[in-house]
């Protein structure tokens, strides 16, 4: 028995992987990409936003636009802050007091298709922010924060986790002061995502820059989800998320192009219509 | 028959020795939303407890936390110094990091790529990040005895 239980533990010794961290995988956020037609593409970034987060959003708009694939373009903000709901074909990024929830930024993305971007949020949370007492609380964490929340709309993930600072707003550093300007922008390496996200040109291709690498994957799409330009989506397909649900056997999702696709499901077994 | 006295004694004890507390019977803690990803657990052969989470991109969802080391309520889990220490994941992690105070600390990934595994050597700000499709990351404090 003694043995066994060594051969055992051999073979799951045997079998187990050492890991060491890495920062220069791919960032890609799970493929997600908003559908376009032409590189570069403009997305609107809804202004929701006051007191000092104008003139950051005003900075992460024009840092995000140095990107050879896109750019962004501030507009007149379509929701109220605290409950910042999403508009078709844009991000709308807002800034309230979204309490003691733990988290100073979320972004949120809605998705049709399995892989395409139709809309998004961010939220920056002021509770942290402004007259608070987390120790974090300067302009430069804030810059981090929303530059961020706004490159995971794009299809980003976070760069690095280890807390150290690879100078790219898609890490989890946090700046110690307003006169720690680290992490504030997005890096080459962001820059590079984008790209293996988004051209078509680099598909296949390896971009490096410094410890990052991606291998293109980009193509363009036959329409948009972009600023609800598309006519129509004929590849769309339902979410089936629990939210579309409008009835046992019917879904709703809501278009980029302002249509919606209603779905009504007959259910092979009866259960699930409950 | 002495030696068979020693191998049923060994039968019995060695497999007890090894064995693990397994999930914990209290229910994981609240997700920062809904779209957060499966909760994550912490044990040693003496006992096991919920992880909180920490920052991630999950779903459609990504939130940035505040740092471990600010959280009021980080869930404290006390190891004896050397121990083997193991978190389980709920989901299949296509890579795996563990730090204590940002320090990478060196691990193994079990053969389900579900598991994590040290000795425990250092206390302080743990920090367990795992991507997938998406990432996630889940904290407590270690506490080494």
């Amino acid at each position: 028995m003694l043995k066994k239980v060594i051969s055992l533990a051999g073979l799951a010794a045997l079998t187990a992987v050492v890991l060491s961290t890495s920062a220069s995988a791919s960032h890609s956020w799970g493929g997600y990409h908003w559908a376009r037609t032409a590189n570069p593409f403009t997305l609107k970034l809804g202004d929701n936003v006051s007191g000092d987060w104008d003139a950051m959003l005003v900075k992460a708009s024009s840092d995000w636009s140095q990107s050879a694939v896109l750019d962004t373009t501030i507009v007149a903000g379509a929701t109220r802050p605290k409950s910042c709901r999403p508009t078709s074909g844009r991000v709308e990024v807002c800034s309230a007091n979204y309490r003691n929830s733990g988290w100073l930024g979320l972004a949120q993305i809605w998705v049709t298709g399995g892989e395409h971007i139709t809309q998004g949020i961010v939220k920056n949370n002021d509770y942290y922010f402004g007259s608070s007492s987390y120790q974090y609380n300067n302009s430069a964490e804030m810059q981090h924060v929303i530059c961020q929340e706004i490159g995971h709309t794009f299809g980003l993930d976070h760069q690095s986790e280890s807390g150290a600072s690879l100078n790219t707003c898609m890490d989890y550093y946090h700046n110690t002061s307003s006169s720690d300007a680290k992490s504030t922008s997005p890096n080459a390496g962001d820059y590079d995502e984008l790209r293996c996200i988004y051209d078509p040109a680099s598909k296949g291709n390896t971009l490096t820059s410094g410890p990052h690498t991606c291998t293109g994957t980009g193509h363009l799409d036959s329409s948009s989800t972009v600023d609800g330009a598309a006519g129509s989506l004929p590849d769309a397909v339902p979410s089936f998320s629990p939210a579309s649900r409008m009835a046992p056997s019917v879904y709703v999702d809501n278009l980029p192009n302002g249509d919606k696709l209603i779905t009504w499901v007959i259910w092979v077994n009866p259960d699930h219509s409950r | 028959m002495r030696a068979l006295v020693v191998l049923a004694v060994l039968a019995v004890a060695v497999p007890a020795a090894l064995a693990w507390p397994g999930r914990p019977t209290k229910p994981p803690p609240k997700p920062p939303n809904a779209d957060a990803p499966p909760p994550a657990w912490i044990e040693t052969q003496a006992r096991s407890a919920w992880l909180a989470h920490g920052s991630y991109c999950w779903k459609t969802a990504c939130v940035d936390m505040i740092p471990p080391q600010d959280r009021p309520n980080l869930p404290v889990f006390g190891v004896m110094r050397g121990r083997t220490v193991r978190v389980h994941l709920g989901f299949t992690a296509k890579s795996v990091s563990v730090s204590v105070d940002k320090r990478t600390i060196a691990m193994k990934l079990d053969a389900t790529r579900r598991i994590a595994s040290w000795n425990a050597t250092r206390g302080g700000v743990l920090t367990v990040f795992a991507r997938t499709a998406g990432d996630a990351s889940y904290v407590a404090r270690l506490q080494i005895r």
